[in-house]
């Protein structure tokens, strides 16, 4: 017998019965929305933790050298000498092909001091060493002229990026502040950091005077640099400065920039374009590591890679995922549980005609696949439905997502949402797994049914009233 | 001219028992020996009860004898699989039944079509020879009426017509005319001896002797057992 006879079977009969027709959709439909609204919201919060972590928490997708450490020794070793210079390590930075952005470098403050202009205003700034990676990593979002390049971080060259807020007050606008030179007396912060080393009250600062060149202005926004968010000075509200490491880090000679001399560097930490060449980067910085020392028989490294954290955070999210997924797909057997009584009392109502049928000669073969259409297609036209309200919704919530954005209460984790590309409508792995699962659903319980008119006597079928 | 028909039906010992192995076992068929050659207009007449309910079943290779051999056109129907008489019931046997069991709500266009689409035959072929169908026993302008919106004979006519679409070598009619008034009644038995004189086999299932007499032969069922069979030309012990 032909398919579209049955469907067209099919169809007329399920328009019989109307009301039945629609109530068993309405369960298949809820579970398939379910599953469908569960899928694509735990892919949006995997996307959306996984950038999350990646930022904040290891500061961009790094991959970290450790020259001269095995990975058994930890830190128990004395400062090796396998280290590179800067040239070493831009030459090789710069053979990758952009595959690893530039070396990571994410410090506290330095030290804080005022930039004043003709008329004496003052906006206090702190200088804090970046790399031409950190306007990446921590999506500054630049107004006027440009970020650090890596060019400028190689050579150690005199330029910064001052925050609109300094920028608006000392100059006027943030296209006025690009390309003026300050000098800054900048009080070296070490002793906020470390009062240890130094003694105990000593008030009196250290004061270095120290030029840039401002290069850009980006926006600030308050919290969305977490490190100066929880270091931020309470006394007095300062905005970072963003100064190639190589030029404020050696200008202003504080304990902490002592301590990551970026001309004798031995822990690399690189900034890696995005999380899917990371593993491509770690094979690269191996070659380099080795290129140098390998030649040496007592010289060994090891390589973290932040992709390999972030793939157990990931499995860890994905398990969650998979959990509600699978409450989801409960609610969806409950409305295969309501298809399949449907379809058993459709098969006892229509005893009658199964025995006339087989009287006019369909074989078994043709009626359990005539019943079996009928719950693949209620199933089926569930499951469009089902996807039509994943649309209908997700769409809902994507364009509002700014009010709802809007909603949330920490400025910098604002900051970052808004930066980050959602999506909540149902993604084409979920429908073809909730199609797939729903045609499943059809076919598993409506089998039983469909079998049991299938297997009736013709004799008795006919004779049932 | 009769040594060269055909056996359509021969029962030989047919015995039928339901309930088999319980206290209430009965049997219906104590034995039946009828042989229905080709081109024969038969009628089985009995009482309520006296089996020829359960004959008409076995005959129409609904059911299955309990003991005894079946041959329908040659073939052992007690031996053959549900698929197989599923087969034998689609191509070669038209059931005309008392109460029409024509299928709700699908129009009798579709009822005379559904025995041709499980032969499987295409769209436009089944609709052609449903339509022709329809013709012949009048009905062509109710084609599209669903069975609720016809009346009784309107309902026969087209389980008649539903009854000839694969062109089957047997009609077999269980009391066609018993929820008929003698009017509609006579329309349905004139379309059956139309049939008839077209060739086809039929027998005809009844329990009223005047219908009976219209045939040329008569066959009487009293408790499961054949009492008489009368007119017809060739009934020989084997």
């Amino acid at each position: 017998m032909m398919l579209i006879d049955n469907i067209r079977q099919a169809y007329n009969s399920l328009l019989i019965n109307k009301k039945r027709s629609v109530l068993t959709m309405v369960g298949i439909i809820i579970g398939l929305s379910s599953v469908l609204f569960i899928t694509s919201v735990g892919d949006t919060i995997t996307s959306v933790l996984d950038s999350f972590l990646v930022q904040n928490i290891f500061g961009g997708v790094n991959v970290t050298l450790f020259s001269g450490y095995s990975e058994e020794d930890g830190f128990s070793k004395p400062i090796g000498g396998y280290s590179f210079t800067r040239d070493e390590i831009y030459d090789f930075i710069d053979s990758t092909d952009d595959l690893i952005l530039d070396i990571g470098y994410s410090s506290f403050s330095l030290g804080t001091g005022d930039i004043c202009n003709d008329f004496g205003e003052k906006s206090k700034v702190s200088v804090t060493p970046v790399s031409s990676a950190y306007e990446i990593t921590n999506k500054i979002r630049i107004l006027a002229g440009r970020f650090i390049s890596r060019d400028e971080c190689r050579n150690g060259k005199p330029v910064a990026v001052i925050s609109d807020i300094a920028a608006e007050k000392c100059f006027g606008s943030a296209e006025e502040a690009v390309g003026k030179t300050i000098d800054i007396s900048v009080a070296d912060a070490s002793n906020n950091y470390a009062p240890e080393t130094e003694a105990e009250g000593n008030a009196e600062k250290k004061f270095t005077n120290v030029k840039f060149v401002i290069v850009g202005v980006y926006q600030y926004i308050d919290g969305a640099d977490m490190m100066s968010y929880m270091m931020s000075d309470s006394s007095e509200k300062s905005t970072p400065l963003y100064s190639p490491y190589s030029y404020a880090g050696s200008e202003l000679d504080s304990n902490i920039s002592k301590a990551r001399n970026p001309d004798k560097m031995f822990i690399l930490e690189f900034i890696v374009k995005d999380s899917k060449s990371s593993y491509e980067a770690q094979k690269l910085i191996a070659d380099f590591a080795e290129s140098k020392y390998g030649s040496n028989p007592n010289y060994n490294y090891f390589i973290d890679n932040s992709e390999t954290y972030m793939k157990k955070v990931r499995s860890t999210i994905k398990m969650v995922t998979y959990a509600f997924s699978i409450i989801g797909a409960i609610s969806l057997l409950v409305g295969g549980i309501g298809l399949m009584n449907t379809m058993l009392v459709s098969v006892t109502e229509r005893t009658k005609e199964i025995g006339i049928k087989k009287a006019l000669g369909a074989k078994n073969s043709a009626i359990r696949l005539q019943f079996l259409t009928e719950s693949a297609f209620l199933c089926f036209a569930s499951c469009g439905i089902g996807i039509l309200f994943g649309f209908f919704f997700g769409m809902l919530i994507e364009t509002n997502l700014d009010k709802l954005i809007a909603l949330v209460p920490n400025e910098g984790i604002r900051y970052f949402l808004e930066n980050t590309t959602i999506h909540v409508t149902p993604s084409l792995s979920s429908i073809i797994f909730s199609s797939l699962f729903s045609i499943v659903v059809g076919v598993v319980f409506g089998y039983y049914p469909a079998n049991k008119g299938a297997k009736m006597q013709p004799v008795d079928a006919l004779r049932y009233e | 001219m009769s040594k060269e028909r055909k056996t359509v039906i021969d029962l030989k010992g047919i015995i039928k028992r339901f309930y088999i192995g319980q206290p209430n076992e009965l049997q219906i068929l104590n034995g039946i020996d009828i042989k229905v050659n080709e081109g024969e207009f038969v009628a089985i007449v009995g009482e309520s009860g006296s089996g020829k309910s359960t004959l008409m079943n076995i005959i129409g290779a609904l059911d299955r004898p309990t003991e005894g051999t079946y041959m329908f056109n040659g073939q052992d129907i007690g031996k053959l699989s549900d698929k197989k008489l599923s087969l034998i019931r689609n191509k070669e046997i038209g059931f005309v039944f008392q109460n029409f069991n024509l299928i709700p709500r699908t129009s009798a266009l579709k009822n005379v079509e559904l025995p041709m689409m499980y032969a499987g035959k295409g769209r436009k072929e089944r609709t052609k020879r449903a339509n022709e169908l329809l013709e012949t026993v009048g009905m062509a302008d109710r084609s599209d009426h669903n069975p609720n919106e016809l009346s009784g004979g309107q309902k026969q006519r087209v389980a008649i017509a539903r009854a000839m679409a694969n062109d089957p070598s047997l009609i077999l009619a269980d009391e066609p005319t018993g929820a008929l008034d003698t009017k509609t009644g006579r329309i349905v038995m004139d379309i059956f001896h139309e049939l008839h004189k077209s060739g086809k086999t039929i027998v005809l299932i009844t329990h009223s002797p005047e219908l009976a007499k219209e045939t040329e032969r008569i066959i009487t069922i009293s408790d499961g057992c054949v009492v008489s069979d009368t007119g017809g030309d060739s009934h020989d012990a084997d």
